[in-house]
């Protein structure tokens, strides 16, 4: 391989473009109508335009790439995650066209990315799976099958991922509704409507564990993560390790997630997810077959780069390690920042990054494509970072990610920093005890904790200069004749 | 003793301050006004986001419970349920099924 092209944007492509050029390939960028000035472009080796804003016309349109593949010369294509990092099409064409997909066969993708074959697959080599209803959502024997497992039940895109196309029912009567809702939102997402239905665990935690696997048949595991904080499906912190399962249980995970990987012969890196109940009983949810967004936790703790792994094998080299030589040390957590309003039930925002100010600190890696100048795009998903801090341990690393985001400095867009800061301070999350719903458990008692402007911040606003173009935007602020004000600031 | 803030002056509709580990917003008095006189019967109606119409629920006429789905749109790849933010009558629905629409557009005018 000497020539990648990454078929992404934002963070996630700039991380593989660093990775790409450390290991001495040229980069190739490709991107949409408001990306071209964005930091993948200027660090690529070369970029091409995709002509278009939204994504069905940038990067999910498959013939515009496998042209752009074509006229670049790359040998080799990474998809990153969202986008096309699932579709078998995708790497069906890139195999096709003589290049190599940074990922595992288009035809594991397909077997693995049909979430039915998935949970069928996992049946067959013993690992337990949530009662589900597999055919179409409709008639009398479905309706009985609802009645038989009970309310709440969890509708699912076949196709899905992220989130979209899921809804949760709770009442017979928005049964119908939810599943055409979910059905168009597949359609839209993922190109297939069809949905399949399993029971709702109340309260599960959110385990996945990392997979890498060669072309030689060696495959090893990279521990889990723990991603059960998410709101609506998408993850807001993840942790590696986890800190509510027995090393009893984890063993376990581990074993289930490298016979899965191991009976689909899976290449590259991947992620098995898991629902683990109160009772600690275990339930295989899905296969992620890309990379993670939260890849960085179990970068940290294991010491492995899952990106330059994921070339390597795609370059057809063999693991440089075993799984006895894997240790994992210290402890790692993530928050995803997005340019999302907490106050108005997390709507996305769009605007322009007026200041920024990343935090840097021993130990913190902050995956961003943030810059000041940079105007957000309401095509796409709303994630603008993903701030990372490894400890020695669970505390030291919990302290460090607070006071990195409590000194993340981004103006100019509404986003949810505020609401990460006091997520983390939520008992629940600083003793380790927490799952799927306590994020929204967490909501219920915060609503209003922004609305009050302290006075300090309301006087700075007050003694502004009244002409505001002479007002040079992107300074910093030394808070000076309004000084006096913050003596009879009271915290609120 | 000093205090460190960072300010943003410059943008459309808010301050944008961060200080002692958080950030506010707080809209200009121009953008403020519409908050304040948010209780004007189409406050709420408002596109979020640009995006497109998906599904329209109600028809010019129609009278209204407050919290019932208007109307559902699609921006940023999730649905937005658009709801009554009070009992009313639906005046006029400016938009059909598919229609784009800006941020700030009335999609429904109740009454």
């Amino acid at each position: 391989m000497k020539k990648i092209l990454i078929a992404n944007r934002g963070e996630i492509a700039l991380r593989i473009i660093h990775a790409a050029k450390e290991l001495g390939l040229k980069t190739v960028v490709v991107y949409a109508d408001g990306d071209q000035n964005s930091l993948p472009v200027k660090m690529a080796d070369e970029a091409y335009a995709l002509e278009g804003a939204d994504a069905a016309q940038t990067y999910l349109n498959i013939p515009k790439l496998m042209a752009l593949i074509k006229k670049s010369g790359a040998d080799s294509v990474h998809p990153g995650y969202g986008f096309l990092s699932e579709n078998a099409a995708f790497a069906k064409a890139v195999e096709k066209s003589g290049c190599k997909f940074v990922g595992p066969t288009s035809q594991v993708i397909a077997s693995m990315g049909n979430k039915l074959q998935a949970r069928q697959l996992a049946e067959k080599c013993g690992v337990p799976v949530v009662p589900g209803w597999e055919e179409k959502p409709t008639g009398a024997k479905f309706q009985q099958w609802v009645k038989k497992v009970g309310l709440p039940i969890l509708i699912k895109a076949v196709s899905g991922g992220g989130g979209r196309g899921m809804r949760m029912v709770h009442d017979e009567k928005n049964l119908a509704e939810e599943l055409a809702s979910a059905s168009r939102e597949a359609g839209a997402a993922f190109g297939d409507a069809s949905l399949y239905i399993e029971k709702l665990l109340l309260t599960p935690r959110h385990i996945e564990v990392q997979i890498l696997a060669d072309e030689h048949g060696h495959i090893v595991h990279l521990g889990e993560r723990e991603c059960s904080l998410q709101r609506r499906h998408q993850k807001v912190i993840e942790e590696c390790p986890s800190p509510s399962i027995s090393n009893d249980l984890r063993k376990k995970l581990f074993a289930a997630s490298l016979a899965l990987a191991k009976a689909v012969h899976y290449t590259s890196a991947g992620t098995m997810e898991f629902m683990v109940d109160a009772q600690d009983n275990f339930y295989f949810l899905e296969m992620n077959t890309r990379l993670q967004v939260e890849h960085p936790v179990t970068e940290a703790v294991t010491g492995v780069d899952l990106v330059k792994a994921q070339i390597l094998i795609a370059d057809g080299h063999r693991l440089p390690f075993k799984q006895e030589d894997i240790q994992f040390r210290g402890h790692a957590i993530e928050a995803r920042v997005y340019a999302e309003d907490p106050e108005q039930d997390f709507m996305p925002s769009i605007g322009k990054i007026g200041l920024l100010q990343e935090p840097k600190v021993p130990g913190l890696r902050v995956d961003s494509f943030l810059e000041v100048g940079l105007e957000l795009s309401p095509y796409f998903d709303p994630m603008l970072s993903k701030v990372v801090a490894y400890g020695i341990n669970r505390k030291e690393a919990l302290g460090k990610l607070d006071y990195a985001l409590s000194n993340y400095v981004i103006l100019g867009v509404k986003h949810n920093l505020n609401f990460l800061i006091d997520l983390l301070q939520y008992k629940p999350v600083q003793k380790g005890h927490y799952h799927n719903q306590s994020v929204h458990e967490f909501l219920k008692n915060r609503a209003g904790s922004d609305v009050v402007v302290p006075e300090a911040v309301m006087q700075l606003i007050q003694k502004r200069p009244t002409k505001s173009s002479a007002m040079p935007s992107n300074v910093m602020g030394i808070a000076d004749s309004w000084l006096s004000a913050l003596k009879d600031f009271r915290n609120v | 003793m000093t205090q460190r803030a960072h300010y943003l002056w410059e943008g459309d509709q808010f301050f944008d301050v961060w200080w002692q580990g958080r950030h506010w917003r707080i809209p200009k008095p121009r953008a403020q006004a519409r908050i304040t006189h948010g209780h004007a019967p189409n406050a709420g109606l408002e596109a979020p986001l640009p995006g497109k119409v998906q599904k329209i629920f109600v028809k010019a006429g129609d009278k209204v419970k407050a919290g019932a789905v208007l109307l559902v749109m699609e921006a940023m790849k999730m649905e937005y349920k658009i709801t009554a933010p009070q009992a009313g009558v639906v005046k006029k629905l400016p938009f059909k099924v598919g229609d784009q629409v800006a941020m700030g557009e009335m999609l429904v005018i109740l009454e």
